[in-house]
């Protein structure tokens, strides 16, 4: 699709002049690091939520999410593999699904 | 020192390279073809605001391409940095593979090209990960039991981004930001609240910061 090529196109400008426009001017910014730190974190717990979560509720498919959730949380916790927690992660959630699904 | 800095890439190569197999999975579940998933991560070359991209894409295209560019805002820190620790010739050249991870390894170094062999290691990483995981996600997708699965990846990765920011007013930022979010998500309006939360939740911390501390 168009739209998907014209998005990665832009996305990937946005963040080439992030990286290149400091190092080119050297420039210097008061208190924007602490503004952006603290935007990014708001975005990514804004990014996890909305992906968590689609109205109506669905409990049985949160539940499946809740429960996969806690063994991302736990393998992340003791292994800080991020790649390993993902794949934890999808393991643990696939065997959920399954699992409720064989319940009815 | 072009040597010495790909030499000191395999940390970063070993942690890019199951995230980019998971990238090119969840574009691929989230619609996205072969070339477009190679092209992202050939051209952006940024973990987390991929992420954002394929995830937002169905949502609306400007979200899809506002909020990945917001996330990367925060590399204009790492620009100032580094352009202050020693001179840097070629700027065209070092700001494409100044991701977290490089910058983190950067500020030990001294000299450019040192940057350029960890930005190289790095790369590499990333377009070989995400090209395995084209044709691992290719195989896996072709079963529907196993896709919401292959989905929820992202919201795994978002959690995991999300730990190191529960710590003192990044945890408050972090609640303000996923509470407006989800308020803005229940009525429809999900990238309205994505956006809303980046840009209010800085002000909000730092008020309730000011008015602590003259209590």
């Amino acid at each position: 699709m168009l739209e998907h090529y014209l998005a990665i196109i832009l996305v990937a400008l946005g963040t080439y002049l992030a990286r290149f426009l400091p190092l080119r001017f050297k420039l210097k910014i008061k208190n924007l690091d602490e503004y952006l730190s603290y935007s990014s974190a708001a975005l990514i717990s804004a990014l996890f939520v909305t992906s968590l979560v689609s109205f109506p509720v669905e409990f049985e498919k949160l539940l499946v999410s809740v429960v996969a959730l806690i063994a991302v949380f736990t393998s992340y916790v003791r292994w800080k593999n991020l790649g390993l927690s993902v794949l934890v992660g999808v393991v643990v959630h696939f065997i959920v699904s399954l699992a409720i699904q064989k319940s009815y | 020192m072009f040597r010495k800095g790909l030499a000191s890439s395999i940390p970063i190569v070993m942690g890019y390279f199951p995230v980019a197999v998971t990238f090119a999975i969840s574009a691929m579940t989230m619609g996205f073809n072969e070339i477009e998933t190679i092209l992202a991560s050939a051209l952006i070359f940024a973990g987390a605001s991929q992420f954002a991209l394929v995830a937002l894409m169905p949502h609306s295209f400007i979200s899809a391409v506002l909020i990945p560019i917001a996330l990367n805002l925060r590399h204009i820190v790492y620009g100032c940095i580094i352009s202050q620790k020693f001179k840097i010739r070629r700027p065209l050249i070092t700001a494409f593979g100044l991701t977290d991870e490089v910058f983190a390894l950067s500020l030990n170094a001294n000299d450019e090209r040192f940057i350029w062999g960890l930005e190289v290691g790095a790369y590499l990483a990333w377009i070989f990960g995400t090209l395995i995981g084209i044709i691992g996600g290719t195989i896996l997708l072709s079963s529907e039991m196993l896709t919401p699965s292959l989905i929820f990846s992202l919201t795994a990765l978002f959690l995991i981004l999300l730990i190191p920011n529960l710590r003192g007013s990044h945890a408050l930022a972090a609640v303000i930001g996923g509470t407006i979010a989800l308020l803005f998500h229940s009525i429809g309006y999900t990238s309205m609240g994505i956006l809303l939360a980046g840009i209010l939740s800085p002000i909000v911390v730092s008020r309730v910061r000011i008015c602590l501390s003259t209590t």
